[in-house]
């Protein structure tokens, strides 16, 4: 087996009495998608915010690529390739599809002129490149994000999300607020996000969805690591038992 | 024709530009003189110029999610200040350094409270409102400051009551303010930044964009381009009261909505500011020229803003629409 992408070894955090996290040992390898499920309170969001950088664990180390890392903020974790997709869709709606998908990283000019300046004919040339490689069903990259589709926006979080060199994409509940149709369009996007060789964090509420496009499934419960099962061995009823804490015997993989 | 007029209607300062074209059309037909050259350069331009002005960086706070109630304070305030300045017998530059210095320190207040303080922008430009103003009335206490008749007095005035080929100098200023604020907004990594910050803050500050930083530099802009339109007013009337631009953050805000930039922030256009300042301009002076009494104009321009909020919620539908 190759070496994790990303590894997580004895993570530890505390709001005040709450354990939120207790000692969890996490492994992400390359192009794998691992669904992150438990019960509310289980320590999935924190899980997802100490990986993304947005929060430091008390103990613990985090070891990107073999190199023990630290993360202090977002920016750093995109620094060195994970992003994050969260699910209040970190889209902005008057921008339109380039506009987001370079957002923070725009393109200017080359000369001493215009280096100042935006040059929108490349980030439109580069965004229509991306969406059509992603196959997102867009019409034109110019098209305001607010009037997309729930799932056509989430799909350029997503594009957004894997561009640019990323090796890990942290998806925190892509589908929750998308119906049949627009969750199946968000689902094969997140598969071709695997055959690039990047590694994805699918955080879901939605086990069918897990089931689906997981490769391995990571239960949490109560800020422990209660399991984790390979997706095609696993059964439904396994995961629920992990989760719920019915089972307790920790299927290893 | 029907894909052309869809594509007209849903350029951001379209409805503006008509209403503008409406209303000049209306006042021309009641009086011959509004469209002669020394009216709508002389009165009209000017008359509007220094609510553009001011509502060029106005508009951009808006953009960006914030407002600035202290423009019409900070007009006044940097009038003051460079009054002040010749009055004690100094040049002409450190006059002016000193009246947008003053601008700039009010925006750099209105920052401060906003993303140190984390004060409601309502609240805290409402606070440097009052504050300023009285700041403006206590250092003079009340007086008017004529600047003196030496060489830098003249010159100030000069960039009140000067023109070039007609056109007056605080209309020149305007239009070069507007190019510089234009391609800055449209064309540069800064302006998308402000699109993105006014349309979702949170998503602003996940993408690792420095929040603050915009913030304070947002309102610091504004109260530099309300110190250009104070510095400029002042000189236009020769002398700096205490009460100079009372009020007028109502003219600039009602400007840049009229204009199209919204409210709740992420939209908006310059070109639209100007026009709508210019139709507040056009409205003003419609009503002197068809001899109504003054007051109309309250209402007026009440009547003009809630068109210009309900053109634009129509504007919003079929943008929908089109994109169904």
């Amino acid at each position: 087996m190759t070496a994790p992408l990303l590894s997580l070894r004895g993570i530890l955090k505390h709001y005040g009495p709450v354990h939120a996290l207790d000692g969890v040992d996490f492994d992400l390898f390359p192009g794998e998608i691992v669904g992150l499920v438990g019960d509310n309170g289980a320590g999935k969001s924190t899980l997802v915010k100490v990986m993304s950088g947005a929060t430091e664990p008390d103990a613990g180390t985090i070891l990107f690529e073999g190199k023990p890392v630290v993360l202090r903020s977002p920016q750093e974790a995109r620094g060195i390739g994970i992003e994050t997709v969260y699910q209040d869709l970190a889209v902005v709606p008057w921008l339109d599809v380039e506009a987001n998908l370079f957002l923070g990283r725009e393109i200017t000019g080359a000369s001493w002129w215009n280096r100042w300046f935006l040059n929108k004919n490349a980030m439109r040339r580069e965004a229509a490149r991306h969406i059509a490689s992603l196959q997102v069903g867009l019409k034109s990259v110019r098209q305001p994000v607010g009037l997309l589709s729930g799932g056509q926006r989430q799909s350029v979080a997503v594009a957004r999300a894997i561009s640019w060199g990323r090796k890990v994409v942290i998806m925190d509940e892509p589908t929750a607020a998308l119906g049949v149709r627009e969750s199946r369009g968000v689902l094969d996007l997140i598969k071709r996000v695997k055959e690039r060789g990047l590694a994805v964090v699918l955080v879901s509420h939605n086990l069918p969805h897990v089931f689906e496009i997981t490769d391995r499934i990571f239960v949490l419960r109560q800020g422990r690591a209660a399991g984790t099962l390979v997706t095609h061995e696993a059964h439904v009823s396994e995961v629920v038992g992990l989760i719920t804490g019915v089972r307790v015997s920790a299927a290893v993989a | 024709m029907r894909r052309l007029l869809s594509e007209i209607v849903l350029v951001p300062w379209a409805g503006v530009l008509i209403g503008l074209l409406a209303v000049a059309t209306l006042v021309s037909l009641i009086s011959p003189y509004f469209l002669t050259l020394g009216n709508i350069l002389g009165n009209v331009a000017l008359y509007f110029s220094w609510f553009a002005i001011a509502g060029f960086g106005e508009a951009l706070v808006m953009i960006g999610g914030g407002l600035d109630l202290s423009v019409g304070s900070a007009m006044g305030f940097s009038g003051m200040i460079a009054a002040l300045v010749l009055a004690a017998g100094l040049p002409l530059a450190p006059a002016l350094a000193a009246g947008l210095a003053a601008g700039a320190l009010v925006g750099f207040v209105n920052g401060l409270a906003v993303t140190r303080f984390r004060l409601n922008p309502f609240i805290a430009t409402l606070a440097t409102l009052g504050i300023f103003r009285g700041i403006t009335y206590g250092i003079v206490q009340g007086q008017a400051i004529t600047p003196p008749s030496n060489t830098a007095g003249a010159a100030f005035a000069a960039l009140g009551t000067g023109a070039l080929a007609h056109v007056p100098a605080p209309v020149i200023v305007m239009l070069g303010l507007a190019l510089v604020l234009f391609i800055a907004l449209n064309h540069t990594p800064f302006g998308r930044h402000v699109y993105a910050l006014g349309g979702n803050e949170a998503a602003t500050r996940l993408l690792g964009l420095d929040i603050t930083h915009l913030k304070m530099v947002l309102y610091i802009l504004s109260g530099l381009t309300a110190a250009v339109g104070g510095i400029l007013l002042t000189a236009r009337a020769g002398t700096a009261l205490p009460d100079a631009a009372q009020g007028y953050e109502l003219q600039v805000i009602a400007g840049a909505i009229i204009g199209g930039v919204s409210l709740t922030g992420g939209q908006g256009t310059l070109p639209g500011v100007l026009f709508g300042a210019a139709l507040l301009g056009v409205i003003s002076n419609g009503i002197v020229l068809a001899g109504l009494a003054g007051y109309w104009q309250q209402l007026i321009t009440g009547l003009v803003i809630a068109a210009a909020a309900a053109l634009d919620v129509l504007r919003q539908r079929l943008a929908y629409l089109r994109a169904a």
